[in-house]
Parts: structure tokens; C-alpha cells; sequence
């Protein structure tokens, strides 16, 4: 890969720490050379221990932005852009910080219609790992800093217990189809990556040297090796955990309905989610009225029926971000569930969710070849 | 809601197996139905009236009729109920004959209970069916006849005299098909020639046909009244403005190729005009073996020598696209290739022959004459046997089925071969002789009187060459008796098999073969003229192999088809096509990837989906790849189906 | 109920599966098996729809969570869809589901999907026979069961 170190700071040199203050810069540095008008990214919400995402649109307002935070806090940043650009393009060009999953989910909306990328260059963060939002907000509250926490465990290459179940099976640690990327991963000092001949563009315009970085790909490499090899371990036991009815059911005894994994859901686009819509209540008066007859009343049906529907309209293009399993508030461990299923569903059409811009996903794409489900299955 | 509900007993189909008062009881408790009535057949006069009696009656606003298939009375019932106002699309059929009495003779109880769950998803759906009227589209009142056979050329002469527009494609040179290639024809023993002819001329000069010889379909879009046609003008390299067919361009052609229409008994060239009364009398260069066109340079002899300057090497195939209300499919047959009867040594000697070759060798025009001789060399034969079924009846090998008109052109054969030589003897080897048309046992009994030919019943097992002479081995299963002939020349009468590249073309058209490539019927007794798509007909052989007297009248049925099809300006069309529901539609694009027919566009400035509704043929591919039901089919609503299912899973 | 009669002490199992017959080849298909009279056991229950293409897999779903114990989805032949290719569609939504379905442990094989042309009577009741006396021998739907819980 090529791009570009950050050594505007000498003092920052070699000093992994101080890498916020370097992306600030960077980003600084874009609005002042007006490569780009407005920044959309995590900040510094001096109420709040959880980052917000901002537009910032000066130059010094740059300094609290915080787009390594190792936190989702709530919806997916994709969520935002595909709010901001999906009737029309967006008229100012505007810079974008995304996780990796964030930016493979963005992918997936672009196909769907659902984002215009045009005049938006679009950055992504390294992720080594990110916390849960209320461990994140615990960690702070009692004086703790998760972003050294992480790079610390970064450094150490030791991985955090504390990481999201997403982000410990997680493999893409670093942004793919992104103009640019923050990279924190397998360099000792703030690289940025350009991947793309408008992302080379910017770092030129900043004045940027343009170098070839080996080291950087290896160390990626070997990070997205060890954990597939975890992931795969962890997705064995997972669906372990799940198989048959009973243990589907179980799983979902403390499901409320309250649908936040699918608000969250950066896949779960619709205007109206069709288990909302008015089918169901209907059906669910139906439910109550077949419960009575059966003597229970209980909405069994009603929870399957959402959960394996869901996973129905959107296994096919999860980006495994985990976001649901950390909306609900009944500690569901969703990604248990959305994560395994969706990586085999797309397996079986030899599809990743949010690699390619140009790939259509399964549902969308016309296979003309018999694919042999009509075959004899061994019983 | 009042469903009215009408049950019928179709005699002892339905009464005989189902247990009719438990279906009225247990359907009249279902919430919504008013009304439930019994009859013994419904689609009688008196069924019908009593329907209408009670619509009016009891006000009803919905009916199920619980009969016999959809497909078979649908439009009956809707028709009835319409005819005292309610809405023909109130009314739904539960098929409670097909899908439970009969394949549940013995299950009486649970075929009952099957019938009543039918019954009630059946009530279920008609309670949220919307009322609809037809759409009323325009129609193009032109027709593409495919195959310029007896069968299109019957086909497209019937509808040009009627006074439509036709386009006659063929992917010959010239049309006239099977029928031109043979002697005489069973059992009148004309020429085919001299009735053809004159039929092909006509197609040719008349004013309502365009005859596009040389030339194939290559896609159909569009729906019934309204088909777009791209028909590939392959290249002949001469220009038939121009070619007189005065044939000089074949006589210098250095280049000998053996000739498709004699099937191999004879040579044509490069440059080739296919026969004498070839319509369109024009060349046509084979671009596989004209040494100018496989070697870009050289030759041009034909150029040369042409008196009319019309050869022009560089001539390019053209895509026509032409707009069309009704294709009739008249694609005929071909011969199995004898080649693939190695027991009898098909292919591998010269002197074993196909009946279609052999037909070549008696025509009295043919490349001998009308000299009967053999391939290998040029004797006379004095002993002929004849192998009829060859490919035919023989499911383990072959095709199970009977080729129809091998029996009575074998007996035909052996009389004419008796007539040009008249010391010369036949055996026929049959399994039986099927004679079953009009005049057809006379001419068979004249045969075997006239040729005084050996009929020997049985199968031929093997033919071998042994001194020069090719060894006919078979057993006469009526004697019992092994019997070895020696021949001089062999005729196979070749299982009739669907013409080559039939199966491209019904992918092209939107239509079904069986498994073997013969076209399928919508109905093989009732509808043996219509394909299952609506506007595509067919026409002769293409269906099923059968004689020049069936496929003249088949491809007369298809003409009126296509006829009373186009006999007015504007056609009604079922109007169940797919809706949006723009409060939903988040413009994802799901549904516009599931449209075969493009039917639906995402409107750029609202960024929802819109439906051309002229080209929505409701196969509701869309509400299936929705996630948010924004888009849905008429009268198949997700409502509808979620009540029909819910009935139906429920033990 | 009538599908149900005792056999040693203990109700017999008779399995209960909703069918999406295409109308233009299995149903008739279906209609065909019964004109020439071929006996199949009565346990499915059909619905007529377009073609298998408008088969949304949430149909598929909510005939399992009603309690069907098998869904049999019907189609033309590959190539021979009246709507030039809904069967390929098909094919990848029963996919999808089947994926979802196998990942899960939820017995996949209750769902299957047959290409069964309009000429194929024999082929529709040797399914039917099949397919029913494979839905017995895996036993109920395993909702009924926890729903009895
Ligand atoms: S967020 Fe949790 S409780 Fe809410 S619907 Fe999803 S799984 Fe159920
Ligand atoms: S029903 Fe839908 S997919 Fe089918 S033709 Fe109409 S718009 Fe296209
Ligand atoms: S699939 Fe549904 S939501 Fe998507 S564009 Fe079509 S109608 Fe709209
Ligand atoms: S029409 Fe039968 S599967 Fe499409």
C-alpha cells in the first residue's frame, strides 16, 4: 500500500499516544486547504463520557474531534451519511471517519440506494477493537481511559477481553473501499493510507510525502489470520450454542420486541421494517386469539418471526458490527446469532458484505445456473 | 364481508369421496361466509342460475366456488357472478376435485378435511380480493409465423387472405420445408412439388406477406397484442435485389458441398441456389466453404461470372426488429440421423440410407432422376429392405414414442420402388402397421398387393456387411423364425425427433417443449393449438410429428387462433399487476433487479419505484425480493397470502 | 381430528405441509395427478400462486412458525419459468433460507423445492409421497413442541 507518514510534529515521532493529535491535525489541515468543506466524525462531548458525531466546518474546531474513540455510540456512522445523502448527493465535499465496519456497512448501503458518495471522501480508522457503550462510559466515569486502554493492547498485541464479541472475531481491522485510512495498525507512527487516486489527490494537496509501506500490509495480515482463526472457534461454539428451536427459543426468552437491533441495523434501511408493518399487528391479534385457544399466551411466533426474518432480509449483507447486540437492552447476545448465520449465508454465494462497490449482493443478483437445491439431500 | 360459498359435487367426482355436509358445516362457521349451498354440478345451467339466485338473493359480495380446477371453469364462474353485477374478481375457485377427491379415493375423511382447508384459505383470499376491471390495451394486428414450411406456409397464406400483415421467417434459403424434399406423397400419390409449388409462389408474390428467408428470431419481448421481434437477417452475400437466379454463379463455383436438401445424395456448391422452384429463387453463399469469404482473399469466381453484379463479399448480417400481435410456431421436424443406429450400421455403410434420403433417390426430379440407385455404386438395387421403427417405440435406446408416418411412407417407398424397378423385391420389417387415416388402409392394402412386398413382423437385430453384401439378421415373431436377408440397399425409417435448435428458440419465445422438444400444448385435447403463453400458437409438426393432410388443417386452426386474436383493435388483460406503496418505498432498487420485464424504474427525483403497468405481467417477482411489502401484487396481497398459509399450516 | 388415530396408545403422527405450487406447471401438474387418478397422501396443502419466484421467503417462515411441519415449494423447470426466469429467483430466496435455516440446526430438509412441469403428474405424487413420508420420519414441527411446554 502506499500513503503517507504524519511527521508534521516531530515530538510525535515514534509516539503511538500522541496519534489523536495528530489525526486532528490532518483533519485540521483538510478544511484549512479546503480539500474538503465540511468533517463529519466522532467528538469530544464534554457532557457526556460517550462521543458524539459532529459536522465541524472550522479549522480549530478540529482539536476535538476523536475519531479513534474505540466506541460506536448508538447508530453507525453509515446510518448518518446514508441520512444525509440518500434523496441527492450533498452539496459541499465532506470528509467522513469510519470504522471499518462502518465503511464496509456504507458499501452495502450504496448499493442499496440508500448513500450517494459523491463529493464525499471517505476515511477510515483503523479498529483494533471497540467497547461496549456502557462499558466505555463505565471505564470513564471511573477515571479510566479506553483509548489508551486500546492502544496499549495494541502495542502489546495482546487483544482485550473487554472488546466487543464483533470486535474480537472481527476481520477487516482496516477500512476497504475508502478513499483514505487513519492507519494505527502495524506502524509505530500515524500512516495514512490512500487507496484510491482521489485519496492520493488529498494527501498531495496537504503536501504530504507519498511512500510504499510492506510493513503495515504484513502486520495486517497476520492480525486478520490470528483472528480468523479465533473467529472461526468462537463461531463454532456460537452456533453450538444455538442449534435446534429449543435452544433458539431459549436464546430469545428475554426478547421485549423492542426492535433496537433493527433500528441500529445499518442493513435494515427500510422506511418501514415489514415486521412493523401492518400485517403484524393484525397477525399478532391472531396470535393472541390461537394462544387463548391453546391455553398459553405467549408470542412466540411473533419473536421467531422477526428475528429469523430479519435475519432472512439481511444475512446477506451483515458487515458483522455487532451495533445490534449493543442496542438491546436486554443483553441479547445477538452477534451470536446474526454473526455466524450471515457469514455462512454469504459463504454459500461466495460473497462478503461491503468488499466490493461494484459486487451486487445475492439477493439482488441473478444467478442463471442451477444451484443444485433440487438435488437429492442425504436425509 | 358476505361470502357466499358453492359447493359442487361434480356428480360422484366430489360427492363420491368428500363428505359434503361436513364441508358445508365446517366452512359455514368460518367468520365472514353467509351463505353455504350444495348442487350436484355447479357449472350446469342450473348451477349457475342458482349462484346468480343467490348473489342477488343474499346480497352476496364475494363467492367461492369449491369445483374443479381453476383452469377449467374460472372464467365460467367470474363470467356468471358478473353477469348480476358483482365483480368477476369476487369470485375465487377452491379446487377441491383435483387437489382432494380424486387423488384421496380411499381417504375419505382426511380428503374432506383437506377440501375444507382449501375452502377456507380460499375465503380468506376472495375477503381481501379488491374488485378490478380488465386492462383494455391495443393491439398490433401483424403476425411472425416462424418456419416456412407446408405448416407456415398454410398458416401465413390463410391469415395474409384475411387481410393482415404477415412476416414469414425461415432459416433456409427458400421455404418449403420437408414436404418439398419428397417424392410422392401417401396415399394419392401427387407430386409433392406440384401442390407445393403453387402455394409457395403465392406466399412470395403476395401483398400481405414479407417473407424473410434466411433469417432467424433471435428475441421476442412484449406480451399478447403487443410482441417486439428482432429477426437476424444472416448474410447471403448476395444481393437479392439484384440475384435473377439464373444459377451461373453455381455452375463456375469450384467448391462441391454435400447437399442439405438431398440430404447428402447429392452435391451443391458453394454458392447455391437450395432447389429449381426455390422461393425466393435466389443464391446464397456458404460462408463455412467459399474459399473467398473462409480465406478473405482468392476465388471470387462467382463475382466474377455473376451477370447481374449481385455477389458482395462484404455483406453484413442485419438485426429487423419488427412489432407483432400473435407468432405462430411452425418449426416441423427433422429425421433422426441414421448415423446413431449403429446395430445397423448406420452411417458406416454407404448403402444403409434414410427414408428422407431415400425419398430423394425416387423423386422424380432428384439428384438421380428419379432413377433408383444405390449410394455405394450406382447399381440398381434388387433387394430393399425396409426398417421401420428405426429410433421409433424404443424407450430403452431411443424415442418411446411412434413416429407417426413411418408406416405409410415405407409402404409408399415400397411401392414406388416396385414401380421403377420392377424385378426387384422389398421386405418390410414392422412392429404394426398403423394405417389410421382417411384412404390410408386402401393404399396399404394396394401396396402389399402392387409391390408384392414381404411384411415381416419383427424387429431387424443387426446389419453387417459379409461379401459384399449387407446381411439383414431379424426374427419374424409371427413364424417364430430367425430370418437373414441379403440386401442391396437398406432404408431406415428414422425416428421423427423436433427440428434442430427448437429449444433455443422456445427459451427466446417464453414457451415448453416436453422433454424431447416437441412444443407444449396449453392443453393436449382442448388447447392443442395455444402455448402456454398467451399470443404465441403453433402450427404442424412443431407440436407432434404428423402428415402433410393434419398439418395443413393444424396450421389452418392456428391461422384462426391468431385471427380472432387479432379480429379487434384492443385486447383485455388480466389487470392483476404489481403496486406500490410509495409511504413505504424506501427506492432500495430490489425490485427493479427482480423485474424480468423492466417494468419498474426508481424515479430519480423521488427516488421510489414506479411501475409501468403496460409491462408488469404479474409474475410478482418484485413483492417477493421487497423487503418492506412496499410493492405487492393485486389480489395476491401479503395479507391474503399470510391468511391463507395461517389456515392452511394449522393441523 | 381426523388426521390423527391411535396406534398403541400413542397418536399417530400425520405431518402437515403447505405447498407453493406454481400455477403454470405444478399445480397443474397437481391437477393432472388427480385427473388420471394417482393416490397421494392428503397431507399437503396447496397454494396456487404466479410462479415460484413470488414466493417471498417470509412466506416460507410463516408457514413454519403457523406449525406447518414441511413446505414444498413447486416450480417450472429451469428454463422454462413462464416468467422467463422467477424460478431462478427462486432458487437463490429458497437458498437464502435454507443457509439461515442449516446454520441454525432448524432441520433445513422440512423446506424443499421441486421443479415439477405441467406434463409431470407422476413426478408431483411421487413427490408427495416422498416428501411426506420424509417429514414423518423426522416428526413435527419442533415448535408444536415447545409451544405444548
Ligand atoms: S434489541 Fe434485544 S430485546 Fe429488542 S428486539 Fe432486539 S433482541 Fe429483542
Ligand atoms: S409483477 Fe413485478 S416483477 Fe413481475 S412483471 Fe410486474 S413489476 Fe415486474
Ligand atoms: S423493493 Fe420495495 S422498497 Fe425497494 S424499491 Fe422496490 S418497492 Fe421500494
Ligand atoms: S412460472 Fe412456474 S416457476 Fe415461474
Amino acid at each position: 500500500m502506499e500513503g503517507a507518514f504524519l511527521e508534521s510534529n516531530p515530538e510525535n515521532k515514534g509516539n503511538i499516544k500522541k496519534i489523536k493529535e495528530s489525526v486532528n491535525r490532518f483533519l485540521q489541515q483538510l478544511l484549512e486547504k479546503k480539500v474538503v468543506e465540511w468533517v463529519l466524525t466522532p467528538y469530544i462531548n464534554p457532557e457526556n463520557p460517550l462521543p458524539e458525531r459532529r459536522i465541524i466546518t472550522k479549522p480549530e474546531e478540529a482539536i476535538k474531534a476523536d475519531p479513534l474513540t474505540p466506541v460506536i455510540p448508538g447508530f453507525p456512522m453509515s446510518t448518518f451519511v446514508s441520512e444525509i445523502t440518500r434523496e441527492k448527493p450533498i452539496s459541499k465535499p465532506l470528509a467522513v471517519l469510519l470504522k471499518p465496519c462502518e465503511a464496509a456497512s456504507l458499501v452495502e448501503l450504496v448499493k442499496f440506494r440508500q448513500a450517494n458518495l459523491d463529493n464525499l471522501l471517505t476515511i477510515g480508522v483503523d479498529c483494533y477493537g471497540s467497547y461496549h457503550v456502557l462499558d466505555f462510559k463505565k471505564m470513564v466515569e471511573e477515571g479510566e481511559k479506553p483509548f489508551e486502554r486500546m492502544i496499549n493492547a495494541l502495542k502489546n498485541n495482546k487483544g482485550d477481553e473487554l472488546f466487543r464479541t464483533a470486535c474480537k472475531t472481527c476481520l477487516k481491522p482496516v477500512a476497504e473501499n475508502t478513499d483514505l485510512n487513519v492507519g494505527i495498525i502495524g506502524v509505530n507512527n500515524l500512516f495514512i493510507q490512500a487507496n484510491t487516486s482521489k485519496g492520493t489527490e488529498t494527501l498531495k494537496k496537504i503536501g504530504l510525502k507519498i511512500v510504499e509501506n510492506k510493513e503495515r500490509d504484513q502486520k495486517i495480515k497476520e492480525l486478520i489470520e490470528e483472528r480468523g482463526e479465533k473467529r472461526k472457534g468462537m463461531f463454532k461454539e456460537f452456533l453450538k450454542e444455538l442449534h435446534g428451536l429449543h435452544k433458539l427459543n431459549k436464546f430469545f426468552e428475554d426478547c421485549i420486541n423492542c426492535h433496537n437491533c433493527m433500528e441500529v441495523c445499518p442493513i435494515c434501511f427500510c422506511k418501514e421494517c415489514f415486521f412493523e408493518s401492518e400485517l403484524h399487528p393484525y397477525v399478532y391479534e391472531k396470535y393472541i386469539k390461537f394462544t387463548i385457544e391453546e391455553g398459553t399466551i405467549q408470542e412466540l411466533e411473533g419473536k421467531l418471526q422477526f428475528h429469523l426474518g430479519r435475519l432472512i432480509h439481511m444475512s446477506t449483507s451483515c458487515v458483522s458490527c455487532g451495533l445490534c447486540e449493543q442496542a438491546c437492552p436486554q443483553e441479547i447476545k445477538l452477534f451470536k446469532l446474526c454473526g455466524p448465520v450471515s457469514e455462512n449465508v454469504q459463504k454459500s454465494f461466495n460473497y462478503r458484505a461491503g468488499e466490493k462497490l461494484e459486487e451486487t449482493p445475492p439477493i439482488t443478483t441473478f444467478y442463471e445456473e442451477d444451484l443444485g437445491l433440487t438435488e437429492k439431500q442425504a436425509e | 364481508m358476505r361470502v357466499g360459498v358453492f359447493v359442487c359435487h361434480c356428480g360422484r367426482n366430489i360427492a363420491g369421496t368428500l363428505n359434503i355436509e361436513k364441508i358445508k358445516e365446517e366452512v359455514a362457521k368460518h367468520s365472514g361466509v353467509v351463505h353455504v349451498e350444495d348442487y350436484i354440478f355447479m357449472c350446469s345451467d342450473p348451477g349457475q342460475k342458482l349462484i346468480r339466485d343467490r348473489i342477488k338473493e343474499k346480497n352476496l359480495d364475494a363467492v367461492v366456488v369449491s369445483a374443479c380446477s381453476p383452469s377449467l371453469h374460472e372464467k365460467t364462474f367470474r363470467n356468471n357472478a358478473a353477469s348480476v353485477g358483482l365483480n368477476p374478481y369476487k369470485v375465487e375457485i377452491a379446487n377441491i376435485r383435483e387437489w382432494a377427491s380424486w387423488p384421496h379415493e380411499g381417504k375419505p375423511e382426511e380428503a374432506t378435511e383437506k377440501a375444507i382447508k382449501i375452502i377456507k384459505a380460499t375465503v380468506e383470499k376472495v375477503k381481501s380480493n379488491i374488485p378490478l376491471e380488465p386492462l383494455s390495451v391495443p393491439v398490433t394486428r401483424k403476425v411472425l409465423v416462424i418456419g416456412g414450411g407446408i405448416a407456415g406456409i398454410q398458416a401465413s397464406l390463410d391469415i395474409a387472405n384475411a387481410g393482415l400483415e404477415v412476416y414469414l421467417v425461415e432459416k433456409k434459403p427458400s421455404i418449403g420445408g420437408k414436404m418439398a424434399q419428397f417424392s410422392e406423397t401417401f396415399p394419392t400419390l401427387d407430386c409433392p412439388q406440384c401442390i407445393e409449388t403453387p402455394k409457395m409462389t403465392e406466399v412470395a408474390n403476395h401483398p400481405n406477406i414479407h417473407l424473410y428467408a434466411y433469417s432467424e428470431v433471435v428475441d421476442v419481448s412484449g406480451f399478447v397484442g403487443n410482441f417486439k421481434v428482432k429477426v437476424k437477417r444472416k448474410a447471403t452475400y448476395v444481393d437479392w435485389n439484384k440475384c435473377t437466379g439464373c444459377s451461373e454463379c453455381a455452375k463456375v463455383c469450384p467448391v462441391k458441398v454435400s447437399s442439405e436438401y438431398d440430404v447428402g445424395v447429392s452435391q451443391r456448391k458453394a454458392i447455391y441456389i437450395m432447389f429449381p422452384q426455390a422461393v425466393p429463387n435466389k443464391a446464397t453463399i456458404d460462408p463455412e466453404h467459399c474459399l473467398r469469404l473462409v480465406y478473405g482473399k482468392g476465388c471470387g469466381l462467382c463475382a466474377k461470372t455473376c451477370p447481374a453484379g449481385a455477389i458482395n463479399f462484404e455483406q453484413k448480417e442485419k438485426i429487423e426488429e419488427i412489432d407483432v400481435g400473435a407468432i405462430i410456431v411452425a418449426t416441423g421436424f427433422d429425421v433422426m440421423d441414421p448415423s446413431l443406429l449403429t446395430e445397423y450400421g448406420g452411417g458406416k455403410y454407404k448403402d444403409v440410407i434414410s427414408a428422407l434420403q431415400f425419398e430423394r433417390i425416387l423423386a422424380p426430379s432428384g439428384p438421380t432422376g428419379g432413377k433408383v440407385v444405390r449410394p455405394s455404386d450406382g447399381k440398381e438395387p434388387k433387394t430393399v429392405v425396409f426398417v421401420q421403427c428405426a429410433g421409433s417405440r424404443d424407450p430403452e435406446h431411443y424415442m418411446p414414442y411412434c413416429s407417426k408416418v413411418c408406416c405409410m411412407y415405407t409402404a409408399k417407398q415400397a411401392l414406388l420402388y416396385k414401380h421403377a424397378v420392377p424385378n426387384g423385391h422389398a421386405y418390410v420389417f414392422y412392429i404394426d402397421v398403423r394405417t389410421d387415416g382417411k384412404g390410408y388402409e386402401e393404399f396399404y392394402e394396394r401396396v402389399l398387393r402392387e409391390a408384392e412386398a414381404t411384411y415381416l413382423r419383427g424387429k431387424v437385430a443387426e446389419i453387417y456387411k459379409e461379401d459384399g453384401k449387407l446381411k439383414v439378421l431379424g426374427v419374424d415373431t409371427l413364424t417364430g423364425k430367425g430370418v437373414e436377408i441379403n440386401a442391396d440397399l437398406v432404408v431406415l425409417a428414422t425416428a421423427a425427433v423436433p427440428s434442430e435448435g427448437i429449444k433455443e428458440l422456445a427459451k427466446v419465445l417464453r414457451i415448453q417443449t416436453d422433454e424431447y422438444g416437441w412444443l407444449k400444448e396449453a392443453h393436449l385435447k382442448l388447447r392443442p393449438l395455444e402455448t402456454a403463453t398467451s399470443g404465441i400458437f403453433i402450427a404442424g409438426a412443431a407440436q407432434f410429428i404428423r402428415d402433410i393432410t393434419d398439418t395443413v388443417s393444424h396450421a389452418s386452426g392456428a391461422a384462426a387462433k391468431a385471427l380472432s386474436l387479432l379480429s379487434r383493435n384492443r385486447i383485455e388483460r388480466e389487470p392483476l399487476v404489481a403496486e406500490v406503496n410509495e409511504e413505504i418505498c424506501s427506492g432500495c432498487g430490489n425490485c427493479v433487479e427482480a423485474c424480468t420485464y423492466q417494468a419498474i424504474k426508481i424515479d430519480p427525483e423521488t427516488n421510489i419505484a414506479k411501475i409501468n403497468t403496460a409491462l408488469c405481467e404479474g409474475c410478482g417477482a418484485c413483492q417477493a425480493s421487497c423487503p418492506s411489502a412496499a410493492i405487492q401484487l393485486t389480489n395476491s396481497y401479503k395479507k391474503q397470502l399470510f391468511e391463507m398459509i395461517s389456515i392452511l399450516a394449522k393441523e | 381430528m381426523a388426521e390423527k388415530s391411535v396406534e398403541e396408545g400413542k397418536e399417530k403422527f400425520e405431518p402437515v405441509i403447505v405447498g407453493f405450487f406454481c400455477r403454470w406447471c405444478t399445480s397443474e401438474a397437481a391437477d393432472l395427478a388427480g385427473t388420471i387418478r394417482l393416490q397421494y397422501p392428503p397431507n399437503i396443502r396447496p397454494i396456487r400462486v404466479m410462479c415460484s419466484g413470488f414466493i417471498d421467503p417470509i412466506y416460507v417462515l410463516k408457514a413454519f412458525l403457523e406449525g406447518a411441519d414441511g413446505v414444498l415449494i413447486g416450480g417450472c423447470h429451469l428454463g422454462e419459468c413462464h416468467y422467463i426466469n422467477g424460478n431462478y429467483k427462486a432458487q437463490t430466496r429458497v437458498k437464502v433460507i435454507k443457509e439461515v435455516m442449516k446454520s441454525l440446526g432448524l432441520e433445513e430438509e422440512r423446506l424443499r423445492l421441486e421443479w415439477i412441469s405441467t406434463s409431470e403428474g407422476l413426478k408431483f405424487a411421487e413427490v408427495a409421497n416422498e416428501f411426506t413420508e420424509q417429514i414423518r420420519r423426522m416428526g413435527p414441527n419442533p415448535l408444536k413442541k415447545l409451544k405444548r411446554e
